[in-house]
């Protein structure tokens, strides 16, 4: 009985009106309630997942559950920010939480210690939405299947060194609203007379416009076909960013573990191999993804994941609240030249 | 909280991906720069970086800086902490509700990172001088007024020697400013001297928003106006809570009054969407923030600080960030004005007819897009004595000086050609201005 009165519980309390009045003023008061409603499953909680860990819990999700069955090790400790100094040797997901949950006591966040590929489809299924980190490529894509039919909204997001790049599968139909600006007509429009100083800025009325926005599945998503003119045609605007994901999603596979420091001659020859390898096989010249990218794509830059973080949360944010456009469907980051894009692939 | 206690804390490779962008000659690296080890142990153990602002962005700049590898960390903000910073100021808790921002946030890194030192100024920047920001390698700015960007922007021009006209390199403290409103955030690298100042492109910043006087008084149409009205209008005339009492946004009992009055107005004019949150907004001006966009930015900041250290090549030096329909990032070289009145060192001028009023040359201080001071204060030398003909910052001066608006130039007994010396709240520096008759 109490739990249904919870589920209808549509009241801000005076707490929570007071914590998140700076984001309200933003993203109004209904898209708050439905974040207050929502359950995110986030897997892996290395650099990336501890930004978006941070940006979900600060923005008041109902719960979130941390997903990692790896150890603290001293580099994935230094890493991030949620995990004690202490911690090395205990899980990822269970030395995060503490301070995960100080960040938010009004949001409920657990820790899972599972991994990812053990887990049955029913886990998935309790979840509004999934951010998968650190995901092999068959889990996310196993994932994001299971998911977007029954409408819970699909995230995928890694950061490889100075790169890093998310992704998004909202479903076939996602709907949304976005505020728009009621063009208001001068009623005075006469430019007669001595020139007149310029008007003070005046906030124009704005209307909620209902608006859809369909997605298409990962797995399309990642096997563009690019033999057709059409492909080849647009390969030139093509973010290198989405070569390299390739690239870096098939050495996870064939590793079992991301190109590490410590290893790195062995690992930058496997690398350049994947790349000629893949970019052959779908008749891409190798040049497109020129060989200096593997000096830029070890371990987690601090300030990408911030980046890739801050825009991944907001997306998923935005995701849940059924507020304002999201991006379609990749977003790539280069920490280099600091330049960020949105790109679709698959079948628009 | 356990703190580590290695050597110096470091595992082979820790700074691998740090050690290979600062070994890396890219293309925007200044001929002169060699890259090399001891340039990755100069970052680590002896650069010194000021971050001004615990707020939004200085809360993820301290964390994004601990994470890359900088040790000497010092950090100045004025406030402490309010329940509305929690849902981005994630280094604070509500059990740190009234504490001093930055030395609560020195804490939460220094207990985090091994080997990082924060060092916490509860201060505002102006109660520091010369010798303070002269320690700093670099500075970046987390800032949420434009008066402090540019007194800082300011100090750091005072900052720089020429040698016969020349400017010594060693002199420049490159400034990182960054900003963030809602959705959207822009990031710049200034090198003091060489790149465009703060004031250089004062005319970017929009415009506050003020509602003009005939909408407010007689034809209201937007709940602002409403509560504006009673802001403006009906509180300095009913003094509700006694004379000379001002209106405090963040005493609740002000507030409710004129979310009162402004239903009431509002009724009068079947306006709706009046509530106690707006009234708050439009009293304090309030400006809506959110998590994400500061972690944006802030994560722009420390590639864009490796650069300002070690590049010195004047570049794009202008992020912009919307992210409000679809995601927009926009990077541009700002242009350094010709006759900026910060950093020109180009003579101000200001020309008025004799018979001007000195009440003339005021409003143009505070209107100029160029200048836009806020409060300026005009000293001149007359007969070998310096004398202050208007000030308005202290009450008794404000009062004595006052009559001298109404006089013009000319009976102030001003001269062609002669020094006006303006001080201002967005300026460390008097600017002097060279005061030109016109017939």
């Amino acid at each position: 009985m109490i739990d249904m009165i919870e589920k209808e519980d549509n009241v801000i309390t005076e707490e929570e009106a007071a914590q998140y009045d700076r984001q309200i003023r933003l993203w109004g008061l209904e898209a708050q309630k439905r974040l207050r409603g929502s359950r995110v499953l986030l897997v892996g909680l290395r650099g990336l997942g501890a930004e978006v860990a941070k940006n979900l819990i600060l923005a008041g999700v109902k719960g979130l559950t941390l997903l990692d069955h790896e150890q603290v090790t001293e580099e994935s400790r230094r890493a991030q920010f949620l995990i004690p100094v202490d911690a090395d040797g205990q899980n990822q997901a269970q030395a995060s939480l503490e301070r995960a949950q100080f960040l938010n006591p009004m949001v409920d966040v657990k820790a899972d210690t599972d991994q990812v590929e053990n887990k049955s489809d029913s886990f998935f299924l309790q979840f509004d939405a999934v951010c998968l980190t650190g995901c092999s490529r068959d889990v996310m894509v196993r994932v994001d299947q299971l998911c977007s039919s029954r409408n819970i909204k699909v995230f995928c997001g890694d950061i490889f060194g100075y790169h890093g790049y998310m992704f998004s599968d909202l479903g076939p139909e996602h709907h949304f609203v976005e505020e728009k600006v009621k063009i208001v007509k001068s009623s005075d429009e006469t430019n007669d007379g001595p020139k007149v100083k310029k008007p003070k800025v005046d906030p124009n009325e704005t209307t909620m416009v209902k608006k859809m926005a369909s997605f298409c599945s990962l797995k399309e998503a990642l096997e563009v076909d690019w033999t057709s003119e059409e492909a080849k045609a647009s390969l030139k605007r093509t973010p290198p960013g989405y070569f390299l994901l390739h690239v870096l999603l098939k050495f996870r596979t064939d590793k079992g573990r991301d190109p590490h420091p410590g290893s790195y001659a062995e690992d930058s020859c496997l690398l350049l191999q994947i790349r000629d390898d893949l970019l052959e096989a779908v008749d891409v010249n190798p040049e497109l993804l020129p060989d200096s990218f593997v000096s830029t794509c070890f371990s987690e830059m601090a300030p990408v994941c911030a980046v890739v973080g801050g825009v991944l949360g907001q997306e998923i944010v935005k995701a849940l609240s059924q507020r304002d456009a999201p991006h379609r469907n990749f977003f790539f980051f280069d920490g280099l030249k600091g330049s960020g894009v949105v790109d679709y692939f698959g079948n628009k | 909280m356990a703190l580590d206690v290695g050597s110096s804390g470091d595992w082979d490779g820790r700074w691998r991906h740090v050690q290979k962008f600062l070994e890396r000659s890219g293309p925007f690296t200044h001929p002169d720069f060699e890259p090399s080890e001891e340039t990755l142990q100069f970052l680590l153990e002896t650069c010194k970086i000021l971050v001004i602002g615990a707020g939004g962005l200085g809360c993820e700049l301290l964390k994004n800086l601990a994470l890359s590898g900088f040790r000497h960390i010092h950090v100045v903000d004025m406030d402490t902490i309010d329940v509305s910073n929690l849902n981005r100021q994630f280094l604070f808790r509500s059990k740190d509700v009234g504490h001093p921002k930055a030395e609560v946030a020195a804490d939460f890194i220094n207990s985090r990172v091994p080997g990082c030192h924060v060092v916490p100024h509860f201060k505002k920047i102006q109660e520091f001088d010369e010798s303070f920001y002269r320690q700093f390698h670099i500075i970046v700015c987390g800032l949420d007024s434009i008066i402090a960007r540019r007194w800082m922007n300011g100090m750091l021009l005072s900052l720089l020697v020429y040698d016969d006209g020349v400017l010594d390199p060693s002199s420049i403290i490159p400034l990182i400013d960054g900003g963030t409103e809602g959705f959207k955030g822009n990031a710049r690298v200034i090198l003091p001297g060489m790149t465009a100042c703060i004031d250089c492109t004062l005319e970017l910043y929009p415009p506050q928003i003020n509602f003009p006087m005939c909408t407010i008084a007689s034809m209201p149409r937007l709940p602002e106006h409403c509560i504006e009205y009673a802001r403006i209008l009906q509180w300095p005339k009913e003094k509700p809570f006694g004379d000379g009492v001002a209106l405090d946004g963040d005493n609740p009992e002000h507030i409710h009054w004129v979310f009162q009055k402004s239903l009431e107005r509002a009724a009068e004019f079947n306006i709706i969407g009046v509530t106690y949150r707006l009234t708050q907004g439009v009293v304090k001006r309030i400006i809506p923030a959110v998590a994400s966009t500061n972690a944006v930015i802030a994560g722009t900041v420390p590639s864009r600080e490796n650069t300002a250290l070690f590049a010195y090549v004047p570049l794009n030096n202008y992020l912009v960030f919307n992210d409000v329909d679809g995601l927009y990032t926009y990077t541009f070289e700002a242009e350094r004005k010709e006759n900026c009145s910060a950093c020109s060192q180009v003579p101000q001028k200001l020309q008025f007819p004799p018979s001007a009023k000195l009440q003339e040359v005021l409003e143009y201080l505070t209107e100029n897009a160029s200048l836009q001071m806020k409060s300026p204060a005009i000293t001149a030398t007359l007969e070998g004595k310096n004398k202050t003909l208007y000030l308005q910052t202290v009450a008794s001066i404000e009062e004595k000086t006052r009559p001298n608006l109404c006089k013009t130039l000319k009976e102030l007994g001003l001269a062609d050609g002669q020094e006006l010396a303006v001080a201002d709240v967005t300026t460390p520096q008097t600017v002097l201005f060279k005061l030109n008759f016109t017939s």
